[in-house]
């Protein structure tokens, strides 16, 4: 059950089965879903037979995940790679978080590393301000807490 | 991960009430610490105190983030600058520090800098990037800066008249670039190659090798080799040996003999003789061709090889060297300049490159419309049988471009794709074009 026959290649494909927190269940290719550390512990664990329940992430976000994990499995050229990447994290903030939290919870690193990056290159250079209505901050400091941080690091804030 | 987890998941970062009953998104500022911290980690110090300010959450976060990267090139900022960085090494909330990079005028702030320095060691940094411009003045780094068990990455960019200490000891170090850096004698680059065991990538930008008149650089792990010397050259012989390099990189005018010994496990090479012009000017035409063919003969194993066109023309001065076959090279890129396809040393070199699958045109190609029914004789046998992929780019469809275009498609028997790319492209002028084969044309 948890294996088919690939039709293009005479070896067998392992595919594997996870299921996310609202009981969709999704086929992923055994090479492309061992990029997460978690699904590899949990197919380790003796999963692997069966449906793998990722009890963190949503279905929306886990096609996005597995999108990533069969692209990056394709063995597709550096240079495409980047572009699809690159397209792959221009997406809506809210979407942004959705797939922070389930990389992190699924432990892919290189896909970690990529939307950390892109959130960085959100802040970077804006003003404080400006990352405040970003992100929905609400800024708890008195007037008198804010002049004092911005005297100690003066540098940071001219 | 229990069904509990996934509860207190969910209440924590999800559909949590704002006041006014709206439910709030899922947004960044949820993120746990540790993911706060991650994403810090991409951010310039300047960036990241900044975020201190954000809100009580935030107000103490950026203490304990893994990188440092502090730079500042405005005088009338210096010493607000270093007192932040100091601040920031003082206030430190974890033991470590992965990533430190200071990059600044040093003036009179030689003490501060050498003390940030020796607070990030004390860190146990792994990955230290010092870019500092000392003018003329003699700057010493702390001592036991080239006694640093901890450093992985090391990148040294010192202007000017930076010399470096002849012992040192870097047990775990894996990559070093060292930009107009001076060593002092032959005995010295001995000993700090010997100091590397571990080193695999090497980068040497604008380096002064002094007094030497030669050099061996040699370690046993090395992978990678980068060597720029445009600007200098003081007529030594550089030997790069070990037997696990597989990528090697040269660009400059050819004032020093490199000699690799370590051809056969290259699978990389980048070639890039600059300033032809100025080679002629001095009249090292020959010297030069000899040193680039020597190269080339030592690469001679590659994959792929990247020239610019002077590396070819360079070539052209030595006629009577005949250049090796290349048994494996599938791929050649021409970079740095547009090239001329009618140029003999191109002609030369391709009949040298019989399983040459993919040519890559970096910065175009043209032909002279005088060229009507331009042919290469004899063909060289990878146009009739192996080359299936060409990349033109910074295509702007000129007459002469397209007159290139226009041959290479005639005479190239197997092509299967064209990738085209640059700003304006009349894209129905090339697909008129005939073709020898059936090749599809991609507008990148």
């Amino acid at each position: 059950m948890a294996s088919s026959e690939s039709t293009t290649t005479s070896t067998t494909t392992k595919v594997l089965r996870l299921k996310s927190s609202d009981n969709e269940i999704f086929g992923v290719e055994e090479k492309a879903a061992l990029q997460s550390e978690t699904i590899k512990s949990l197919a380790e664990d003796g999963y692997s037979e069966d449906v793998i329940p990722l009890f963190n992430v949503e279905k929306k976000t886990l096609a996005k995940i597995v999108e990533w994990l069969n692209k990056h499995a394709s063995g597709s050229s550096k240079e495409e790679l980047k572009r699809w990447d690159a397209d792959f994290v221009d997406v809506d903030k809210d979407v942004l978080y959705d797939l922070l939290l389930a990389s992190n919870y699924l432990n892919i690193e290189v896909l970690l590393h990529q939307l950390a990056q892109k959130v960085a290159d959100m802040i970077k250079g804006k003003k404080p301000e400006e990352i405040r209505q970003l992100f929905g901050i609400k800024n708890d400091f008195t007037p008198e807490e804010e002049a004092e941080i911005r005297r100690e690091n003066a540098w940071a804030f001219e | 991960m229990s069904e509990s987890g996934q509860d207190v998941d969910t209440k924590n970062y999800k559909r949590r009430k704002f006041q006014n009953g709206d439910v709030e998104r899922n947004i960044i500022k949820n993120l746990p610490d540790t993911m706060l911290l991650h994403i810090l980690s991409f951010l310039p110090a300047k960036d990241v105190l900044k975020t201190s300010i954000l809100s009580k959450r935030w107000r103490h976060l950026w203490m304990s983030v893994s990188n440092l990267d502090f730079e500042e090139w405005i005088a009338d900022k210096r010493t607000l600058f270093l007192t932040s960085a100091e601040r920031a090494m003082m206030w430190r909330d974890v033991p470590k520090i992965e990533k430190f990079s200071i990059a600044c005028e040093v003036l009179d702030g030689a003490c501060r800098i050498n003390a940030l320095i020796s607070n990030a060691l004390c860190f146990k940094v792994q990955d230290l990037s010092l870019v500092l411009d000392n003018g003329s003045e003699t700057f010493m780094l702390p001592h036991h800066l080239f006694f640093c068990p901890t450093l992985t990455a090391l990148k040294l960019q010192i202007t000017d008249n930076f010399q470096l200490p002849s012992t040192t000891c870097f047990p775990n170090l894996n990559e070093l670039k060292l930009s107009f850096c001076i060593f002092s004698d032959e005995q010295s680059i001995l000993q700090f190659f010997g100091g590397c065991p571990k080193l695999q990538k090497l980068t040497l930008n604008e380096c002064e090798w002094g007094d030497a008149k030669f050099v061996c650089i040699s370690t046993p792990m090395l992978e990678s080799v980068v060597i720029c010397d445009v600007n200098w050259g003081g007529g030594c012989q550089v030997v790069i040996s070990g037997a696990k390099v597989k990528s090697f990189s040269y660009s400059g005018e050819l004032k020093t003999n490199y000699c690799l010994y370590s051809s056969s496990s290259i699978i990389d090479a980048c070639i890039e003789v600059r300033s032809k012009s100025s080679i002629e000017r001095e009249r090292r035409e020959r010297e030069a061709a000899y040193r680039v063919h020597k190269l080339i003969m030592e690469c001679c194993n590659v994959k792929s090889l990247v020239l610019s066109p002077d590396t070819i023309e360079i070539l052209a001065y030595a006629e009577e060297l005949d250049l090796p076959v290349f048994p494996r090279l599938t791929h050649l890129k021409l970079k740095r300049k547009c090239i001329d396809l009618s140029c003999r040393a191109l002609h030369k070199l391709l009949q040298k490159l019989p399983h040459l699958e993919c040519l890559d045109f970096g910065m175009g190609i043209f032909l002279s419309k005088k060229h009507k029914n331009f042919i290469w004789d004899p063909m060289p046998p990878c146009l009739l049988t192996k080359l299936k992929t060409i990349k033109i780019h910074t295509f702007s469809a000129t007459d002469k471009e397209l007159h290139a275009v226009r041959i290479l498609f005639s005479i190239s028997t197997v092509l299967e794709k064209m990738y085209i790319s640059g700003g304006w492209l009349n894209q129905n002028e090339i697909s008129k074009l005939p073709r020898k084969s059936t090749c599809e044309i991609i507008y990148t």
